[in-house]
């Protein structure tokens, strides 16, 4: 499928082989850091109580309505969501949590590795993903239960897409939709995540107003493209975004805005 | 705006670590490269877009969440990486061919990796002090097992659901804390002796020893985690197969730790002589109240409650030493020091508060004067003034044949004795009100009647009752269901101090006290279903300790 909307292509296998050296690196500081951090932040307790007791949350912060953080941890309640789907497959929210947030730090370094490439030598790509591998800040939140590196990595992925999708060959309308999709499952995820991913929407419209000054075909074969591209992201992250709030609100995890208190069923 | 964008920057450069900012320089010359190509044009578009947001949107909050910024960072680390080769490229030409770009290139990128390296395996401070706090942990759980100290490192103070081994560990609140460490220096020197740390130098170390009942109840037990210890429940949890109880800090008042079990401890302790300064709060929350003395006669026995004469909900977490002067009389026992007058003699008893490093929180002095009993008048005329408990009045009747007990004053009639009660109906009533103010106002309003009886009843003794602390909290949920057994006590203990403060020391003015308080069994001497009404045995002990008062003031 993939293949099919990006044509991707693999590096040679030199390069290759130096991704794979760098997600080799990343990985390994990563679960160095991972054994030798044996303790818990605050946040990553209240996120693994809230997927422990994911039934129970809406009780939870309604008790805790006095306290904001937790009110402001439990605004966006996906990924104690996510770490909670884990216990289905008797994982651990922990484990769960600190998986996502392992994948989502070597993904960080792949799409580094991704977007770097787009500045005409492979080496700054490698180097770029090198950075992002040898970053003590990325690694430590590599490994904790947080949604930071998993927004971090959505944005980094986001900010690829959009930059493939400039430099995209061919206006057809029809792949661009279907790029536009994709767009808006990374937008929506990273909407989920943290509210301010609705900055990817904003940069992925901006990407899209600035192919139609790029190409060489016609003006509204470029505007039809940009227009699929557009539209397929906004529809696609509306559609997960609302579908999301609909579950909330169906099951009452529906927050006041406002108050940040749950509003019960 | 200006300062917006400079806290955006200064937090990215936090992010970024020294060695890839110092490639940051070389980068931006190299910013050109691939300026040509629509996405790398689209790549710096973005960065201003991110950046731009969060300076938009992160009003105030830049500063306080690093995790924030760091979406920018990714733009700073392209830079870098452009720097990289520029730095590769300028030694190559620099060195006219000598130096090949790409070694340059991989010397940086290595010493990056040892740098990274070396930070990761490097034990960081907090974590340094979290590990210690663990060990700290352990070591008290050997000490005294139920109970563990408490760590909370919130600004707010508030919920122990941080703690434990999963201490909080966000740098910046321990950057905020640390202008606390000063105040709390005597408590790191604590925190270092038992552990032998020297780096714990942190104040965030606290018991924590008032209940927050806004606590995180989340019904979950503790559990185990890759090795580490995962609690999940605020007022109580699991710690290797032990339940610990946790208690709200209280940032107003400094703490000390405290274990759970009081040590029976039947010789003298040795009390050291520096008392720790951050313990003033506590010792001022404590409210120690102790009687000047104690008159008992030959064949009674004292048992004094240590929880009767502090207030403090967790007062059994508190060790307390006893001293006495000569030594080794009484018997230290759990939650009391039991004595069995024998022979006519008088010794002085130093009582100490005692925290989990066996330095004293607070402290008093009392003393115990055994002596024959001196004989009462017969017939015995005794006035009662305020409102005694159910039953005292034919227990005295009883207790003193022949004698006139009223409950009301007489003027007509010359007293031997007056016993004066502090009205209990009013400890009611001091609830959701200024406890201390409303005891200020009550003990002067019985001054005052004092002072007034007095004029009337020149030549009588009077024997001012200070309120006790009621039963159990059992008792209060069957016969008070709406108020709290703490809720009683506090204005009780509050009132018992101004009083114990004015008429304590006052037997010249014909005034003493019966300091039944410091004696009354809260299990055995109230009924079980009223912590108010007192059983026979409570009377009893009652009644003793006012027949002592008089027998010692004749």
């Amino acid at each position: 499928m993939l293949n099919r909307i990006f044509k991707i292509t693999m590096p040679k296998n030199r390069e290759w082989l130096f991704l794979l050296l760098i997600l080799g690196i990343a990985l390994g500081l990563r679960m160095l850091e991972w054994s030798r951090y044996d303790i818990l932040s605050k946040d990553e307790i209240f996120y693994v109580q809230y997927a422990m007791n994911w039934d129970q949350m809406p009780r939870l912060v309604a008790e805790n309505a006095d306290d904001p953080e937790l009110v402001q941890m439990s605004k966006t309640p996906f990924f104690p969501f996510v770490m909670s789907c884990g216990l289905r497959w008797k994982l651990s929210p922990e484990c769960t949590g600190m998986l996502i947030s392992l994948t989502a730090g070597l993904a960080m370094v792949f799409f580094g590795y991704k977007i770097g490439t787009f500045f005409g030598r492979t080496e700054y790509g490698l180097l770029l993903a090198f950075l992002i591998a040898v970053n003590p800040y990325f690694i430590e939140y590599s490994v904790q239960i947080m949604r930071d590196q998993v927004y971090w990595s959505l944005l980094a992925c986001c900010i690829y897409l959009a930059m493939k999708e400039l430099q995209k060959k061919s206006a057809a309308a029809g792949p661009a939709l279907l790029r536009g999709l994709l767009c808006g499952v990374v937008v929506a995820l990273a909407m989920l995540f943290r509210r301010e991913g609705v900055e990817l929407l904003f940069l992925v419209l901006v990407a899209d107003l600035y192919s139609l000054r790029l190409g060489d075909e016609p003006f509204r074969r470029r505007a039809a493209a940009a227009l699929s591209h557009g539209s397929g992201t906004v529809l696609c992250a509306a559609g997960i975004v609302g579908g999301w709030f609909y579950y909330l609100a169906s099951h009452g995890y529906l927050i006041d805005g406002l108050t940040g208190v749950y509003l019960q069923r | 705006m200006i300062k917006l964008i400079f806290l955006e920057f200064n937090a990215m450069i936090k992010i970024l670590s020294y060695q890839q900012l110092c490639l940051l320089a070389p980068g931006l010359l190299r910013l050109r490269e691939g300026w040509k190509i629509p996405a790398c044009r689209f790549f710096w578009m973005a960065a201003l877009i991110v950046v731009g947001s969060r300076v938009v949107m992160g009003a105030g909050e830049v500063m306080s969440s690093s995790r924030y910024s760091a979406a920018c960072v990714l733009f700073l680390m392209m830079i870098s990486a452009l720097g990289v080769v520029e730095v590769g490229e300028r030694l190559h030409a620099w060195s006219r061919g000598k130096i090949k770009a790409r070694h340059v290139e991989l010397a940086i990128l290595a010493v990056l990796l040892v740098v990274t390296a070396v930070k990761i395996l490097r034990p960081s401070t907090d974590k340094y002090f979290l590990k210690s706090l663990a060990k700290l942990l352990s070591v008290q759980e050997k000490k005294s097992p139920g109970r563990i100290l408490m760590a909370d490192n919130t600004t707010e103070g508030g919920r122990i659901l941080y703690l434990c081994e999963g201490a909080d560990s966000s740098r910046i609140r321990i950057k905020k804390l640390q202008k606390y460490a000063e105040m709390n220096e005597s408590l790191a020197t604590q925190l270092e002796q038992l552990t032998g740390h020297a780096r714990l130098k942190y104040d965030h170390v606290w018991v924590l020893l008032c209940r927050d009942r806004k606590q995180m109840d989340f019904e979950t037990a503790g559990r185990r985690f890759f090795g580490r210890f995962l609690f999940t429940k605020a007022g109580e949890i699991s710690y290797r197969n032990k339940v610990f109880e946790f208690y709200h800090y209280d940032q107003a008042k400094e703490s000390a730790l405290t274990p759970n079990t009081q040590t029976p401890n039947t010789e003298p302790a040795q009390t050291p002589n520096t008392a720790p300064t951050s313990n003033t709060a506590l010792k001022e929350r404590l409210n120690l109240v102790l009687p000047e003395k104690f008159v008992m006669f030959p064949g009674q026995h004292l048992e004094l409650f240590f929880d009767n004469i502090v207030l403090d909900p967790a007062v059994s977490c508190y060790p307390v030493s006893i001293r006495t002067v000569p030594g080794g009389r009484g018997q230290l026992l759990s939650g009391r020091w039991r004595f069995e007058a024998k022979q006519a003699e008088e010794f002085e008893v130093q009582l100490t508060y005692l925290n989990a490093l066996n330095l004293p929180v607070v402290s008093g002095t009392f003393r115990v004067k055994v002596e024959n009993p001196a004989p009462l008048p017969k017939p015995l005329s005794l006035g009662i003034s305020g409102k005694t408990p159910a039953g005292l009045e034919n227990a005295l009747k009883r207790r003193f044949p022949g004698s006139r007990v009223d409950g009301n004053l007489n003027p007509a009639v010359r007293y031997d004795f007056v016993l004066v009660f502090a009205d209990q109906d009013r400890l009611w009533q001091l609830d959701g009100k200024p406890v201390r103010e409303a005891a200020r106002k009550e003990c002067e309003r019985l001054q005052q009647m004092i002072a007034e009886r007095k004029k009337a009843f020149p030549d009588t003794v009077f024997i001012v009752v200070p309120p006790w602390p009621p039963g159990t909290q059992d008792a209060f949920g069957k016969g008070y269901a709406l108020k709290s057994r703490w809720q009683y006590r506090q204005g009780q203990h509050e009132f018992l101090s101004q009083m114990m403060e004015r008429f304590g020391h006052s037997e010249s003015e014909k005034i003493v006290s019966a300091p039944y308080y410091a004696a009354a069994d809260s299990v055995q001497d109230f009924r079980e279903n009223n912590p108010i009404l007192m059983t026979e045995k409570g009377l009893n002990a009652l009644g003793n300790a006012i027949e002592n008062a008089m027998r010692g003031k004749k």
